[in-house]
């Protein structure tokens, strides 16, 4: 395992449009009190821990996987979202997106 | 920085619709508000970074009443300025001293001061300084580029979902007669996280 830290020079907080959006869709369902932060930091470190063990070498920048995996995983085990329905969405919305792309290109 | 990263731009793209499918159901349910949504990503993006936590650092140095408070109760010193709220609701402040250097890190995920430091960057949150930093911190703070006498003691400090951390940086000799704005400019986020000395070298 490389030990080297990989350092920056104070760039971007967010490497893609989605980091941010996984960040501020945890900041405010914890605002709106749907979990503590200590759930939340619970959730994400068991998340970290898992990835460790199966081989992540966790350089920082699979960080907001982590984020949207345990985001994903706290709301199925709170029953408001489950797998399935999650790949269906993201599915459509791929859909629509090629769809409006297709229209931006003519 | 990312040039090895393995990832292109379908993992960016496959990413978005994950989570902008939680997003639409996350908004259908009613449980996130889109407009708050907006204005929380802007705010970190774009107005919250170490600049804050310069500016208390700066005070600091200047005002040793301000300096006396922030050791004693950083949540309210750094409240005074404005600088509240979300991971930084209950802060701690460490002085790095002739004898002793403080660092801070989180062993387990990425606890971060963000009313004062923004958000974290990349290594911060990276598995080799989350442990070395424990297991090294000297290694560590040389790779940085910070050579410690041996006398001086290394604190290093394991941030948590509580309880936050801002290192207040010695200050530099040769900068007695400047104003808080003047070296709030000379402080870097390196330096507040406790892996970095403040230089004067880049100052004109």
């Amino acid at each position: 395992m490389n030990f080297e830290i990989a350092r920056d020079e104070g760039g971007p907080v967010f490497k893609a449009p989605w980091e941010a959006l996984a960040f501020g869709l945890v900041v405010n369902l914890h605002q709106r009190g749907l979990f503590s932060w200590t759930e939340w930091a619970d959730a994400l470190a068991a998340q970290i821990r898992e990835a460790g063990a199966a081989g992540d070498q966790d350089r920082g920048d699979t960080y907001y996987l982590h984020w949207v995996k345990a985001l994903e995983r706290l709301l199925i085990g709170r029953g408001l979202a489950d797998p399935a329905l999650l790949a269906a969405l993201a599915e459509t919305l791929e859909r629509e997106g090629e769809h409006r792309r297709a229209q931006q290109l003519r | 920085m990312a040039h090895d990263h393995d990832h292109g731009h379908d993992y960016d793209e496959e990413m978005g619709f994950r989570v902008a499918a939680l997003e639409r159901l996350l908004t259908e349910k009613g449980l996130v508000d889109p407009a708050a949504l907006d204005e929380l990503i802007d705010t970190y993006q774009h107005r919250v970074g170490p600049r804050n936590g310069a500016r208390v650092v700066a005070k600091a140095w200047t005002d040793p009443d301000f300096k006396a408070w922030l050791l004693r109760d950083a949540t309210a010193a750094i409240g005074s300025f404005g600088f509240a709220g979300r991971q930084g609701e209950h802060m701690i402040a460490l002085e790095n001293t002739a004898s002793i250097h403080n660092m801070v890190v989180c062993t387990l995920c990425s606890c971060y001061p963000w009313p004062v430091l923004g958000l974290p960057p990349v290594w911060y949150k990276s598995a080799p300084y989350r442990s070395r930093a424990v297991s090294d911190p000297r290694g560590v703070l040389q790779e940085f580029g910070v050579r410690l006498a041996s006398d001086v003691e290394v604190r290093v400090w394991d941030s948590t979902a509580e309880v936050r951390y801002l290192v207040v940086p010695r200050r530099p000799p040769g900068t007695e007669a400047w104003g808080e704005e003047q070296l709030a400019n000379i402080v870097t986020r390196d330096a507040m996280i406790g892996v970095a000395e403040v230089q004067l070298e880049r100052v004109t």
